[in-house]
């Protein structure tokens, strides 16, 4: 593998794990009784700003790289599932995430001018712990794929 | 303000809940109706480049249309749409790891 | 880059196991007379925080032994039962801080699993880097529960214990 593709899986791994390290924090600063607005609409973007992020590099990594070289590797061994059932749901599924952030971002900035009321901060806490949940599976599924090329 | 912050919340949420779904009916679809697979791949080069690009042209439109709805009809309904949301994202991420896993098995048979 | 990645991931393991046991220990003297008071609650989330970034260097730099597994051809190692059974037990800590947060879960099984759970995943660490894959997925997580029930009790009946001594010498006094 190239230092440039090194560079791209590293960057969509790194910006991937940012993304869920920050839905994590939002979600227990919105579980909280009095929760601090202002740093949840903060996380809620660099959720949002991450997972463009490891898009992009992981988009250019799979273009340039994965289709020719990892994926026959995957369908010519012993875990096929790996690429037929992780990889194509992972890279579909993954294009939910930034979308899902950013909703998260523009309705938590409404929280931000009013108090926000317990329905709609459970509301908020709903979506905060799917968008979190669906990112574990898609980093999950990141490591049997990898697992599945050898 | 608020009412000015509200609109845009609602707007982006529900522009939100379209965006998956659009994701999850074109990744079957295009599985399942390869022409449409094809057509993908001839305009944007890949196919998954074409679902991507034309998800995120989606999002930022349909918030602009749903966003030119009257305020009455979108008051106190962030908190539902948010709901729809969270049930939407779930079941399109089930939806999409059962076709193919569905696929994967089919193939085995 | 290797030594780089071991030495954040036992920082991050000694933050967060020493964290964990430490939240242990203020809990059981914070409950020995039935009230959290202030100063206990500051020391309380001051370790809490400690916790937190103790599991964030050990995520990283585990995804960070991930990597190289995947540059150096080492994949099959990403299928190893020992990895899940870790991998999992990180997504049972992060399910049970959230739990404890939104106080879904008793102090009993919250402080349980917390503290089983990452005393767990340094043994487990342990085993990885002795390259033991005898072990598989099921059996690692049916000695994990058990781990989890039998730890339950022992913290609970050491609070008691603590309480009964504070009351004696409450009383003696």
């Amino acid at each position: 593998m190239s230092d440039l593709l090194k560079i791209l899986l590293t960057s969509h791994v790194l910006f991937g794990l940012i993304g869920v390290s920050l839905l994590f924090v939002l979600t227990t600063s919105l579980l909280k009784i009095n929760p601090p607005v202002i740093a949840a609409r903060r996380y809620a973007l660099g959720a949002a700003l991450s997972f463009f992020a490891s898009w992009i590099s992981g988009g250019m990594y799979y273009v340039m790289h994965y289709g020719k070289s990892v994926k026959p590797i995957i369908l010519a061994g012993e875990y096929p599932w790996a690429h037929f059932i992780f990889m194509e749901a992972k890279e579909h599924v993954f294009l939910f995430l930034p979308f899902l952030s950013l909703a998260l971002f523009i309705a938590i900035s409404y929280a931000k001018e009013v108090p926000p009321s317990d329905t709609l901060r459970r509301s908020l806490v709903m979506v905060s712990v799917a968008t979190f949940v669906i990112a574990l599976i898609v980093t999950l599924s990141g490591i049997v794929i990898s697992g599945g090329a050898r | 303000m608020n009412q000015k912050k509200l609109l845009q919340a609602f707007s982006y949420t529900l522009s939100a809940t379209v965006t998956v779904v659009f994701f999850t009916l074109i990744t079957i679809v295009a599985d399942v109706f390869l022409p449409l697979k094809d057509w993908l791949k001839l305009t944007f080069t890949h196919h998954w480049i074409g679902k991507g690009v034309l998800g995120f042209v989606l999002f930022f439109v349909s918030a602009m249309f749903i966003s030119l709805l009257p305020l009455r009809l979108i008051d106190q309904s962030l908190e539902k749409a948010l709901r729809i949301l969270f049930w939407t994202s779930l079941l399109g991420t089930l939806a999409i790891f059962s076709f193919f896993t569905f696929e994967f098995l089919s193939r085995l048979a | 880059m290797y030594l780089t990645l071991i030495i954040v991931h036992m920082i991050g393991t000694i933050l967060g196991t020493g964290g964990a046991t430490m939240i242990e220990i203020l809990l059981a003297k914070a409950l020995k007379d039935g009230v959290v008071d202030p100063l206990e609650s500051d020391f309380l989330r001051a370790t809490y925080r400690v916790v937190r970034v103790g599991l964030l260097l050990s995520v990283f730099s585990g995804f960070g032994f991930l990597l190289l597994y995947e540059f150096s051809g080492q994949t099959a190692r990403l299928y190893n039962p020992v990895l899940w059974a870790k991998l999992t037990i990180i997504l049972i800590i992060l399910a049970n801080a959230l739990l404890l947060q939104a106080r879904k879960i008793n102090l009993f099984w919250g402080s349980a699993f917390s503290f089983v759970s990452w005393w767990t995943a340094v043994l487990l660490g342990i085993l990885l880097t002795n390259g033991s894959y005898a072990l598989s997925y099921p059996s690692i997580m049916f000695y994990y529960l058990i781990a989890v029930f039998l730890g339950a009790g022992i913290l609970e009946a050491c609070r008691d214990a603590l309480q009964k001594y504070f009351e004696q010498h409450e009383r003696s006094s």
